[in-house]
C-alpha cells in the first residue's frame, strides 16, 4: 500500500512538472478558419499563412527559446462549427487566437472570446466587427466602412461615374458594404441608379444585371465573395455589358481569375496586397516561399493574415503569453509588414491602407497594374 | 425581357435535368435520393480528372465521365439502396445522406474547395440576335434536354428493358410475379440516374462553378421543381422545371433581387395550393 502511494505521489509529481515543462517549451496561439466547405479557398490560404509565420520563427529559435504551438482547427461553414472549433482551441489554454475571416463566424465567437478574455486577431472587412465594444477584437485588414469608400470615391472620382449601380451578396459583409457605398456617393453627389442583391450561393445573375442595363448604369460596383464575384463578372462579360466594374477584393484572387478568363479585362478591383504581382523584392520572396511550401498561389488576404501572425509573435515576444498583456501592447504598438504599417485605432482596426487595382489578359492570364494606391495610416 | 426568358429557359432545363435522375430512382424505390446532387457534382468532377488530369479532348472526357458515373450507380447502389431494400423508406433516404456526405468529403478531399469551371463543348461563344445575347452552352443545353425528354419517352415505352424498367417502378412485386429480375432492374435504374447526373454535370460544368458544396443548392432546385411539376412525374420536372427557372430571372430582374427567393417560394406555394399535386402529379389514394 504504501509503496502504491509513493507511485502515485511520483507519478503525480511526474505528470504536474510534464505539464509544466511542456507549457514552459511552447507558446500556444489559436488559429480558426475554415479548412472545409467552400468557405475553405479563402480559409485554408489564411492558415497556411500563419503556419508560415510560425515555421519562420521557430526555425529562428521561436520566442525567447520557446516553438510557436498552432493549435489549427476547421470552423467549417457554419456558427456552430466556429464555436466547436474556439471550445477545442480554448481546451489548449491558448494565449491569443488567430481568427476566422467570415463575420458571421466571429460575431458568434464574440461572447466566449470575451468571457475568456483573450485576443482575437483577423483579417475581415465587415464594418460592424469592430463596433461591438469587444476590446479583445483587433482587425488587421482594411475595414468596410474605409475601403468601400475608396472604391466610391474611385468610381466617382476617377471613373467619373455619375449612374453607378451597386451589386451586393446578402450576407452580413454585403450588407455592411452597401450600406457603407451608398452614404458615400450620397456625400459624393451621386444616386445609385440600381441596386441589386443575391445570395452568396446564386448561380445565375443574369436577373439582376439585367436590371442594372435596363437602369443604363456607368459603372458597376460589386460586394461579394469570390464565387458570386466571379459568377457576375463573367456574366456580365458574356451578356456583352461594357461599363466598368469596380469589384470588391474577392476579385483578386487567382482562382476567380481562372473562372472568369476574359471576363477580367479592365476589371478594378479593390486589395489590401498582391502578392502574385507586386515588384517589391520582400513580397516576390514571401509569395515564393509560400507557393513552395503549400503548392498553391496566395490571395491578397493571406499577405494581411501572415502580418496578423508576426505582429501577434512579436508582442508576445514583448509581453510573454499574457492574454491581457497582449491586448495591451497591441493597442498601444504599431508594425510594418509585408503590406503595410499597421497601427490600431480607438475601435481596434488596425489596418488603412488600400489600393485599387486594374486587371489585363496578357497570354490568358489576368496581371493588375496598380490604378491607385491609398493610405491613411497615421 | 427576351433576355431573360431565355436565360431562364436554360436555367429551367439544367434544373429539369438534374430532377431527372432524381426522379428515376424516386419511382424506381419510392425513396428520396439525396446525394443526387453529388452524382451530379461528381459528373462534371470526373470530366475535370479527364480533361485536367489525363489531358484528354471533351469528347472523351464526356466518354470517361459516363463510364465512371455508371459504375458509380453500381457502387452507390450496393451500399445505400441494396442492403437497406427491405428496410423502411426513411432507411434509405438516410442513407442517401450518408452518401451525400462521404462524395461531398470525397470530392473536398481529392478536388480541393476551390471552385472550378469545365469548358462547354461549344467553347464560350454567345449569339447576339438583334440585342439580345444567346450563349452557344444555353443553345446546347435546351437541345440535350429536349432530346433526352423525347428519348425517355422512347425508352420507357418502346424498348423492352424500359417497359420493365416501368413495370418495376410501378409494382416491384407484380414485376417480379412476372419474371422481371427487380435487382437487375433496381441497378439499370441507379446506372440510369448516375447516366443523366453525368450529362448534368457537364452541362451545369461550364456555367455553375463546381466545388463541393454545389450538390446542396443543385439538390434543392431538384426538390423545388418535382414538388411544382407533381412528385414522381416526368413531364412535370420538364413543366416546373422551365416555370422555376423563367421565374427566378424575371422576378430578380423586374420585381426584386433581394426577395427573389421568397417571391420564388411564394409562388411555389401559391401553385401547390391551387394544384396540390403539382403541375402533373397523380392523385393517389392510400390504405388507411
Amino acid at each position: 500500500m504504501k509503496g502504491f502511494k509513493r507511485m502515485s505521489v511520483f507519478f503525480a509529481l511526474a505528470l504536474v512538472f510534464g505539464q509544466v515543462r511542456l507549457s514552459l517549451a511552447e507558446i500556444q496561439v489559436g488559429v480558426i478558419g475554415s479548412m472545409t466547405s467552400g468557405l475553405a479557398q479563402l480559409g485554408q490560404r489564411q492558415i497556411n499563412s500563419a503556419i508560415l509565420a510560425a515555421e519562420e520563427w521557430n526555425a529562428r529559435g521561436g520566442i525567447k527559446g520557446e516553438k510557436i504551438k498552432l493549435v489549427v482547427e476547421d470552423s467549417g461553414d457554419s456558427t456552430t462549427m466556429a464555436i466547436t472549433a474556439l471550445d477545442r482551441v480554448l481546451s489548449r489554454n491558448p494565449c491569443a487566437i488567430l481568427g476566422p475571416i467570415y463575420s458571421f463566424q466571429l460575431f458568434a465567437l464574440f461572447p466566449e472570446v470575451q468571457k475568456e478574455k483573450i485576443v482575437l486577431m483577423s483579417t475581415s472587412g465587415t464594418r460592424e466587427l469592430t463596433q461591438k465594444n469587444n476590446p479583445w477584437y483587433f482587425r488587421l485588414y482594411p475595414h468596410d466602412g474605409f475601403i468601400k469608400r475608396v472604391c466610391a470615391t474611385f468610381a466617382v472620382e476617377e471613373l467619373k461615374s455619375r449612374r453607378p449601380a451597386l451589386m451586393c451578396v446578402t450576407t452580413e459583409y454585403g450588407k455592411s458594404g452597401h450600406e457603407i457605398l451608398v452614404e458615400t456617393l450620397r456625400k459624393l453627389g451621386v444616386m445609385p441608379v440600381a441596386q441589386t442583391w443575391h445570395n452568396k450561393d446564386d448561380k445565375d445573375m443574369t436577373g439582376q444585371l439585367m436590371a442594372v442595363k435596363r437602369a443604363n448604369a456607368d459603372v458597376i460596383i460589386s460586394q461579394a465573395h469570390p464565387p458570386d464575384t466571379a459568377i457576375l463578372l463573367k456574366q456580365q462579360y458574356e451578356l456583352g455589358i461594357k461599363v466598368p466594374h469596380v469589384a470588391s477584393s474577392a476579385a483578386s484572387m487567382p482562382t476567380v481569375h481562372e473562372l472568369v478568363g476574359p471576363g477580367m479585362e479592365g476589371v478594378y478591383v479593390e486589395a489590401a496586397a498582391e502578392p502574385n504581382y507586386d515588384p517589391d523584392p520582400m513580397m516576390q520572396a514571401w509569395t515564393k516561399r509560400y507557393v513552395d511550401k503549400f503548392n498553391t498561389r496566395p490571395d491578397s488576404f493571406a499577405v494581411p493574415f501572415y502580418d496578423a501572425a508576426n505582429f501577434l509573435f512579436e508582442t508576445i515576444r514583448a509581453v510573454g503569453p499574457d492574454r491581457s498583456k497582449i491586448a495591451d501592447l497591441l493597442r498601444k504598438n504599431r508594425y510594418k509588414g509585408l503590406a503595410g504599417n499597421y497601427a490600431f485605432d480607438q475601435e481596434q482596426n488596425g489596418a488603412f491602407f488600400a489600393m485599387m487595382l486594374q486587371y489585363h489578359r496578357k497570354d490568358g492570364k489576368a496581371v493588375p497594374a496598380v490604378a491607385k494606391k491609398y493610405d491613411f495610416t497615421k | 425581357m427576351i433576355q431573360e426568358i431565355i436565360s431562364g429557359l436554360a436555367m429551367g432545363c439544367v434544373y429539369a435535368l438534374v430532377s431527372f435522375g432524381f426522379v428515376l430512382v424516386y419511382n424506381a424505390v419510392g425513396a428520396v435520393n439525396f446525394a443526387h446532387g453529388e452524382l451530379v457534382m461528381f459528373g462534371g468532377y470526373f470530366g475535370l480528372i479527364a480533361t485536367s488530369w489525363m489531358h484528354l479532348p471533351l469528347w472523351a472526357a464526356f466518354l470517361f465521365s459516363l463510364v465512371a458515373m455508371a459504375g458509380l450507380g453500381i457502387v452507390y447502389n450496393r451500399v445505400a439502396y441494396y442492403p437497406m431494400r427491405q428496410r423502411p423508406a426513411v432507411t434509405v433516404i438516410i442513407a442517401t445522406i450518408g452518401m451525400g456526405i462521404l462524395l461531398r468529403n470525397s470530392a473536398l478531399a481529392l478536388f480541393g474547395p476551390d471552385p472550378v469551371k469545365l469548358k462547354s463543348f461549344l467553347g464560350d461563344h454567345v449569339f447576339d440576335v438583334g440585342g439580345v445575347i444567346i450563349l452557344q452552352h444555353h443553345v446546347l443545353i435546351i437541345a440535350v434536354t429536349i432530346a433526352l425528354f423525347i428519348g425517355q419517352s422512347f425508352f420507357f415505352s418502346r424498348t423492352s428493358i424500359g417497359r420493365k424498367l416501368e413495370a418495376t417502378a410501378q409494382d416491384q412485386e407484380t414485376a417480379r410475379l412476372m419474371g422481371i429480375n427487380v435487382n437487375r432492374m433496381i441497378t439499370l435504374t441507379f446506372v440510369l440516374s448516375a447516366l443523366l447526373a453525368s450529362i448534368a454535370g457537364f452541362l451545369l460544368g461550364p456555367i455553375w462553378f463546381r466545388d463541393p458544396d454545389v450538390g446542396l443548392i443543385v439538390i434543392l432546385k431538384a426538390f423545388i421543381v418535382i414538388v411544382i411539376g407533381g412528385f414522381g412525374s416526368i413531364r412535370g420536372i420538364l413543366a416546373g422545371g422551365l416555370f422555376l427557372g423563367v421565374i427566378e430571372v424575371l422576378v430578380a430582374s423586374h420585381l426584386t433581387s433581394e426577395y427573389r427567393d421568397v417571391i420564388s417560394f411564394l409562388i411555389l406555394i401559391a401553385v401547390l395550393i391551387v394544384l396540390p399535386q403539382g403541375f402533373f402529379g397523380e392523385k393517389v389514394a392510400q390504405k388507411v
